[in-house]
């Protein structure tokens, strides 16, 4: 018993970690960018919390500060990169593939600042409050942000950005808000997701966590934050599930669910516009 | 000042197999508009096949090569047939179809690392003797002659059917516009299903011959994938011959920055150049201005 209860512990701390990161990339399509670049931010939250903890040795002073240095660092990359948005859809999903191979090679070669491939280890210090905490604060924000105008802005945006700056939205704008947003979310996944596993090593920000963050969007559906939410859950519960009955394979059974989703649900798990698009043709029936 | 020379000639060779890998990613990429990611494995499906091949039945290097290129072109038609041809049909086919080939990558590499037992495979030495060509202290193996002359006549052939053929028309045209293309009697899957194939053999060629150069594992595809990748932003989509110059620009750059530069920095470089070209010559170096646009 004792065991099952740590291992959904770790599980739930772990999907705690993956969502944040997954609402990054969710804040960028909800603005039509197409992005990988979660991983890169929260890289650099990673790297924060794995530096910080050893210099402040206090967990409630240490927590907060590696928080606030990775939303930073994130929003700060994010902001380096703003200039990738010249770029259309198919071109900056490229870009942002890019970023995450050049910070991945930054990684592997600076060990003395990151450890390289052998990597580090991060302090004990991160604990299930503070992930609720920044979890609820998050959602909080998401909340009210996509009932907002900017929310309205963005949708009008990633439907067609040549009529939304037909009618005056400023593309632009509105795109470089959800690109340094992305930044910080995925600063602070990644602290939480560094704190959590308690080794970071040049594998750890890779494609495989870019991969998952995005997979977590369209899985869980693409349409609402909260889609993210239950994707990056779900994607995370698998491997935990799926390890207790099969030793390979794992990554089969990941790539097939994703396919399935796409071809036979594309609206994803929670689509707001099923309902919508029902009520709609039962009319015209 | 040789050294310099022989150098070059390393990446031209590594080019050369970049190159033919590229092409097939070019393809893909300008006929059907997908970003596919699954690419780089039908390069390790076909290095699979042609290890299996050689070392199983004791093929030569001809029969290897023709049997990765077959498995290739089959993993490439499977990909296409059950992850993009329901997809494409719809509107908003880009988010689908990359998070598709994201499916199809992570099973089929994942079947690659069982059916390999995550080891790393040579192709029997058996299968081709490697002699050292040299010339003017020059020196070509076996394998980079292969290499240098598979895509040389590859590259000949995939311009040969793309600009002289009606076939290559039909899939210049399909990649424009389906239903015009239904229009004038051509039918745009059987097309679609043709450049799969295509593009899936020169995938498949080019991971034998990474494959014999180096060796094989379930990664292969990986390191071809990012160098296509690249290659293709460099030179610029929707020009095969784009694909090819920037398949022998990586190639080159690469093996350079890791002799004059660092080792460990050489694919930075690479990404660098990947990132400069995205910023600074979207097009690339031969891409028309509609293809900047997409």
């Amino acid at each position: 018993m004792g065991q099952v209860w740590t291992l959904s512990l770790s599980t739930l701390e772990l999907s705690i970690a993956a969502s944040v990161i997954a609402f990054s990339t969710y804040v960028a399509i909800a603005a039509g960018v197409l992005s990988f670049a979660s991983v890169a931010f929260a890289a650099i939250g990673g790297y924060a919390i794995a530096k910080v903890l050893p210099v402040v040795p206090v967990p409630d002073l240490g927590v907060p500060l590696s928080f606030v240095i990775g939303a930073v660092g994130g929003g700060l990359l994010a902001v380096i990169s703003l200039p990738l948005l010249r770029l259309s859809s198919h071109w900056l999903a490229l870009a942002t593939v890019a970023l995450v191979l050049v910070v991945n090679v930054l990684i592997v070669n600076l060990p003395g600042l990151t450890g390289g491939t052998t990597g580090l280890s991060v302090p004990l210090g991160m604990s299930i409050w503070w992930a609720l905490g920044v979890l609820a604060l998050v959602c909080l924000l998401l909340a009210r942000l996509y009932r907002s105008k900017y929310g309205m802005a963005a949708l009008a945006v990633r439907e067609d950005p040549a009529v939304a700056a037909g009618i005056g939205v400023p593309v632009f704008q509105i795109q470089a808000v959800a690109l340094v947003l992305s930044g910080i979310l995925g600063g602070l996944g990644g602290v939480l997701w560094a704190g959590f596993l308690g080794y970071i090593s040049s594998d750890t920000f890779y494609v495989s966590l870019a991969v998952i963050a995005v997979a977590a969007v369209v899985l869980g559906g693409a349409y609402s934050w909260k889609g993210a939410l239950v994707g990056a859950t779900i994607l995370t519960a698998i491997p935990t599930i799926l390890g207790q009955f099969i030793s390979e394979g794992e990554g089969i059974v990941n790539g097939m669910l994703l396919l399935a989703i796409v071809l036979w649900l594309p609206g994803g798990l929670i689509d707001p516009r099923r309902g919508r698009r029902r009520a709609q043709s039962r009319r015209h029936a | 000042m040789t050294l310099l020379l022989q150098e070059c000639l390393d990446g031209l060779a590594l080019g050369c197999i970049y190159a033919i890998f590229s092409m097939g990613f070019s393809l893909v990429f300008g006929v059907s508009g997908v970003l596919n990611l699954a690419q780089g494995v039908y390069a390790t499906w076909g290095a699979i096949g042609a290890w299996w091949v050689a070392a199983h039945a004791g093929a030569g290097f001809a029969l290897a090569l023709i049997a990765g290129a077959g498995c290739g072109a089959g993993v490439s038609l499977f990909v296409d047939q059950v992850g993009f041809e329901r997809i494409r049909r719809r509107d908003d086919a880009l988010v689908g179809t990359l998070v598709a080939s994201i499916g199809l990558w992570i099973a089929l590499e994942d079947l690659a690392s069982i059916v390999t037992g995550a080891s790393v495979l040579e192709i029997p030495t058996s299968s081709l003797t490697v002699h050292l060509y040299r010339f003017g202290g020059l020196r070509l193996t076996t394998i980079q002659v292969l290499a240098i002359g598979a895509a040389v006549v590859l590259a000949g052939a995939v311009i040969y059917l793309l600009r002289a053929t009606r076939l290559g028309a039909a899939i210049r045209a399909v990649g424009w516009s389906r239903q015009a293309v239904e229009i004038v009697g051509v039918n745009p899957r059987a097309t679609l299903c043709i450049a799969a194939i295509v593009a899936g053999a020169l995938c498949g060629i080019a991971g034998v011959l990474l494959g014999e150069l180096t060796a094989i594992s379930y990664t292969l595809g990986d390191n071809l994938l990012l160098a296509g990748f690249a290659a293709v932003v460099i030179g610029g989509v929707g020009d095969i011959r784009g694909a090819v110059l920037g398949g022998l620009v990586i190639g080159v750059v690469e093996t350079l920055s890791a002799l004059y530069i660092s080792e460990t920095f050489q694919d930075a470089i690479t990404f660098g150049m990947l990132l400069a070209f995205l910023l600074f010559r979207p097009r690339g170096l031969f891409g028309s201005r509609e293809a900047m646009r997409a």
